[in-house]
C-alpha cells in the first residue's frame, strides 16, 4: 500500500511507500551538501557556473562556513543561451577565475549545471583545454543539476565519485586500508580502526588529509573499504582505476550483519576479533529512557530500518522513522519490523503537512534520533547524528546508547544546532 | 566502427536513404543499427514493416532507469537493429534536449558494444539548428556527416548550413563531411548545380540517385527497394554508396 503522508509499517509497500506530492524541507541543515563534500579534497577551489539566482545556496554555504576564498562563482547570463556561446565562456570564465587568485590551488572542482546540459555544451572539450592552458592543475567535473535529481547517477553519489577521481596511480602501494565514501572520521573506538592498526597497517580517510600530498596518499592502500552505499559508486571507480581490492563492510545496527563484517575484517587482516559487549550499555539506555518514544529519520543513518528493530529489539518504544523512502539493502529489517512491530509509523519526511502538525509546545515524551524528526517532533532531547556520524560496528550502538541517555538527560537548543549548514564540516 | 551521421532538408528522403543505407551495409556482412533522430520517431518504418517502435524517451518516462537495451532497440528488416529518439509533442519541450537524453541513454544501455555493432546510422532532423542537432556528429558519435541535398535551392541552403556547422567544429575533432548524397528532384541543370555545391564546402558527391518508380512502389508496401527492387538503378547506386562508405579513404 502506497500513502502520500504516512502509514504503519505493517501496512508499507517496499521500496516506495510514498506518492508524489508537493514537498516541504524543514530547517535541518546538518546534511552536507555538494560544497561541504568538495571541500574535503585538500587545496581545492570550487568554481560554480551557474544562473544568478541559482548560485544563492552555495554562495551562502561558503560564507557561512568562511570557505569564501575556496570558492567562485561564474554567472550565466540569458545571451549566452541564443548566442551559442555558453561554451566559450565557460571556458573564459574558468580561466578568469583562476588568473585572479592570489594562490594556486592543486586542483580546481568545477561544477555545471543544468542549463549546460540542456545545450549540449561539450564538457570533454572545455575541460580539454583548461587541462592544456593549466597543465598543473587538476580538473574534476562537478555538478549542480537538480533536473537530473532523480535521472541518472544521484548527485550525492556523483560527488562522492569525483571526491576521488583526483588521486593518481601512486608509484608504490602498502598494505594500507582507505576508508571511502564519508564525510566524519571514523571514530577511533570503532572495530574498523582498531582492527586496522592492530594489524600494524595505515588507516587513511579522505576527513584526515589537510595537504595535496596526504589526498595522493590514499591511493597507496592496498584494501579499500567502504560503508555508505552513496559511496559505491565513487568506490567502485577508484579501485577499478587504481586496481585495488574493495572491501563493502555496509553500516547496520542489526549486530549479527556486524559480527559478519567485523569477522570478515578480521580475516582479510589477519588479526582475531572478539564479539564486544555491545547489549549491556543499549539496555542499560532502554531501562533509563522507559516509555519515552523514540523517533527516527534517514539522514542519522543509511540504516534507520535496522536502527528501529535493534530499539524495538531491546525495548524501546519506537513510534516513528522519518523518510523518502526504503534503502534496498534494508528489505530484510523491512520485513521483520513489518512482522513484528507493524504499528511503527512510517512518514514521508518532505509531506507539507508536517510543519503544520508539529506540535506547539516543547514534547517531553519523545527522543529523536536525528535533526529532521527533532524539528517534527519538536523536542529538545535529541540524538543530533548524521550520516551515522563515523560511528561503525559494534561501536556505533555504544554510541549511541549514550547518546541516547545523554540525549534523555540534557536538553539541546535545537534550533542553535540545526540550522547550522554542513554539521561537523571544516575548513 | 563505421558511424555515420545522415543531414539534409526536411523531405529530401534522409530516412528513405539511411533505411537503404543500412541494408546496403547489412548486405556487405555489416551488422547495422540505424537511430532516427528525430521527434517523429519515423526513420526506421521502412525497416519495420511499417509498424511503429516505441521511442527511446517515451520509453524512459515510462520506465526511466528501468529501461533494458532490448526495449530501446528492436530487430528490424533483415537484422537491422532499430531504435527512435523520438521527442516532445509538436510545439512543446526541446527536441535537441530529447536526442540528446536518448543518445546517451543507448550509451548508458552500452548498446553499440552489447549487440556487437558495426555500423552506426543517425537519421537526424532537418537542419543543424542546435547543440542537440550537433549531438549525432559529437567526438564519441559519428565520424562521418552525409549530407542529403537536390539540386533544389532550398536543399541545396540546407546543405550548406549543415556544411558550414561541421567546419565550424573541425578543430574540435569532431565527425567529418564525408560527402554527398544527391536525390534528384529532376530540377534543371541538377548534377551541375550539385557539383558546384560539393565543390564549394570542398566534399565530394557519394552517388546521385535517379528520380526512381521503384522507391516509391517499394515504400507503398514499407520496404527499403534494396529489398523489393534489388536489381533497379537505385539499389545499384546504394550499394555503390555503401562501398564508398565504408571505404577508410572518404
Amino acid at each position: 500500500m502506497k500513502a502520500y503522508k504516512k502509514l504503519p509499517i505493517g501496512d508499507c509497500d517496499f521500496a516506495s511507500p510514498f506518492l508524489d506530492t508537493l514537498q516541504y524541507t524543514p530547517p535541518a541543515r546538518g546534511m552536507w551538501n555538494i560544497v561541504h563534500v568538495g571541500m574535503l579534497i585538500p587545496e581545492s577551489h570550487q568554481i560554480f557556473v551557474c544562473a544568478g539566482g541559482c548560485l544563492r545556496g552555495v554562495v551562502l554555504t561558503a560564507a557561512e562556513m568562511g570557505a569564501q576564498d575556496r570558492f567562485s562563482t561564474v554567472s550565466i547570463e540569458e545571451f549566452e543561451t541564443i548566442d551559442g556561446s555558453i561554451e566559450d565562456n565557460l571556458i573564459d570564465g574558468i580561466d578568469d577565475v583562476i588568473r585572479r587568485l592570489p594562490k594556486k590551488p592543486r586542483a580546481i572542482l568545477v561544477y555545471t549545471s543544468c542549463i549546460h546540459n540542456f545545450l549540449n555544451v561539450d564538457l570533454k572539450r572545455v575541460y580539454a583545454i583548461l587541462r592544456k592552458k593549466y597543465p598543473v592543475l587538476e580538473f574534476t567535473d562537478c555538478y549542480m543539476t537538480p533536473t537530473m535529481r532523480k535521472s541518472g547517477i544521484d548527485p550525492d553519489e556523483k560527488m562522492r565519485m569525483q571526491l576521488y577521481s583526483l588521486i593518481d596511480k601512486p608509484s608504490e602501494e602498502d598494505d594500507g586500508v582507505t576508508f571511502i565514501g564519508d564525510v566524519y572520521p571514523i571514530s577511533r573506538k570503532s572495530e574498523l580502526y582498531q582492527m586496522v592498526k592492530q594489524s600494524g597497517r595505515t588507516f587513511r580517510e579522505i576527513t584526515g588529509t589537510l595537504k595535496w600530498e596526504q589526498y595522493q596518499e590514499l591511493g597507496r592502500s592496498r584494501i579499500l573499504v567502504y560503508s555508505n552505499p552513496a559511496a559505491r559508486k565513487g568506490a567502485q571507480e577508484l579501485a577499478m582505476r587504481l586496481k585495488k581490492e574493495l572491501v563493502y563492510l555496509p553500516y547496520s545496527f542489526n549486530p549479527d550483519v556486524i559480527l559478519d563484517n567485523d569477522n570478515k575484517l578480521s580475516e582479510l587482516l589477519g588479526v582475531p576479533f572478539e564479539e564486544p559487549d555491545w547489549s549491556s550499555a543499549l539496555d542499560e539506555a532502554s531501562r533509563f529512557v522507559q516509555k519515552k518514544r523514540i523517533t527516527i529519520d534517514y539522514t542519522a543513518s543509511a540504516r534507520p530500518l535496522s536502527l528501529a528493530r535493534l530499539l524495538s529489539n531491546h525495548g524501546f518504544e519506537v513510534s516513528s522513522v522519518y523518510l523518502e523512502g526504503f534503502n534496498g539493502e534494508e528489505k530484510d529489517d523491512f520485513e521483520y519490523l513489518k512482522k513484528n512491530f507493524p504499528a511503527i509509523q512510517i512518514i514521508k519526511s518532505s509531506h507539507p503537512d508536517l510543519p503544520f502538525d508539529r506540535p506547539n509546545q516543547v514534547q517531553d515524551d519523545v527522543i529523536a534520533i536525528g535533526q529532521k524528526c527533532a524539528y517534527y517532533e519538536n523536542t529538545e532531547h535529541f540524538v543530533n547524528l548524521i550520516a551515522d556520524g563515523g560511528h561503525y560496528g559494534f561501536e556505533a550502538i555504544d554510541s549511541l546508547s549514550r547518546d541516547i541517555i545523554s540525549a534523555f538527560n540534557e536538553r539541546k537548543p535545537v534550533k542553535d544546532i540545526i540550522t547550522v549548514k554542513g554539521w561537523g564540516c571544516r575548513i | 566502427m563505421l558511424r555515420i551521421a545522415i543531414y539534409g532538408k526536411g523531405g529530401i528522403g534522409k530516412s528513405t536513404i539511411s533505411s537503404n543505407l543500412s541494408i546496403a551495409l547489412r548486405n556487405r556482412g555489416l551488422n547495422v543499427l540505424q537511430i532516427g533522430c528525430d521527434p517523429k520517431a519515423d526513420s526506421t518504418y521502412l525497416l519495420t514493416d511499417g509498424k511503429e517502435i516505441v521511442p527511446i524517451l517515451q520509453q524512459i518516462r515510462d520506465k526511466g532507469n528501468d529501461l533494458k537495451l532490448e526495449e530501446a532497440v528492436s530487430a528490424g528488416f533483415d537484422g537491422v537493429w532499430c531504435a527512435e529518439a523520438g521527442g516532445p509533442p509538436p510545439g512543446m519541450g526541446c527536441a535537441g534536449r530529447g536526442i540528446i537524453a536518448a543518445l546517451q541513454m543507448l550509451d548508458k544501455l552500452d548498446a553499440y558494444k552489447k549487440l556487437s555493432i558495426d555500423a552506426v546510422i543517425y537519421d537526424v532532423l532537418g537542419d543543424v539548428v542546435c547543440g542537440g542537432f550537433s549531438m549525432p556528429i559529437r567526438d564519441g558519435y559519428a565520424d562521418k556527416v552525409v549530407i542529403i541535398t537536390s539540386g533544389e535551392r532550398m536543399a541545396m541552403h540546407a546543405a550548406s548550413n549543415i556544411a558550414q556547422a561541421v567546419e565550424n567544429f573541425k578543430d574540435r575533432g569532431y565527425a567529418k563531411l564525408a560527402g554527398i548524397i544527391v536525390n534528384k528532384r529532376n530540377v534543371p541543370d541538377e548534377e551541375a548545380k550539385t557539383q558546384q555545391l560539393a565543390q564549394s564546402i570542398g566534399t565530394v558527391i557519394l552517388g546521385t540517385l535517379p528520380f526512381s518508380r521503384e522507391v516509391q512502389v517499394a515504400e507503398e508496401k514499407h520496404l527499403p527497394v534494396l529489398a523489393d527492387s534489388p536489381d533497379c538503378e537505385c539499389s545499384r547506386v546504394f550499394n555503390e554508396i555503401a562501398g564508398r562508405l565504408i571505404d577508410e579513404s572518404i
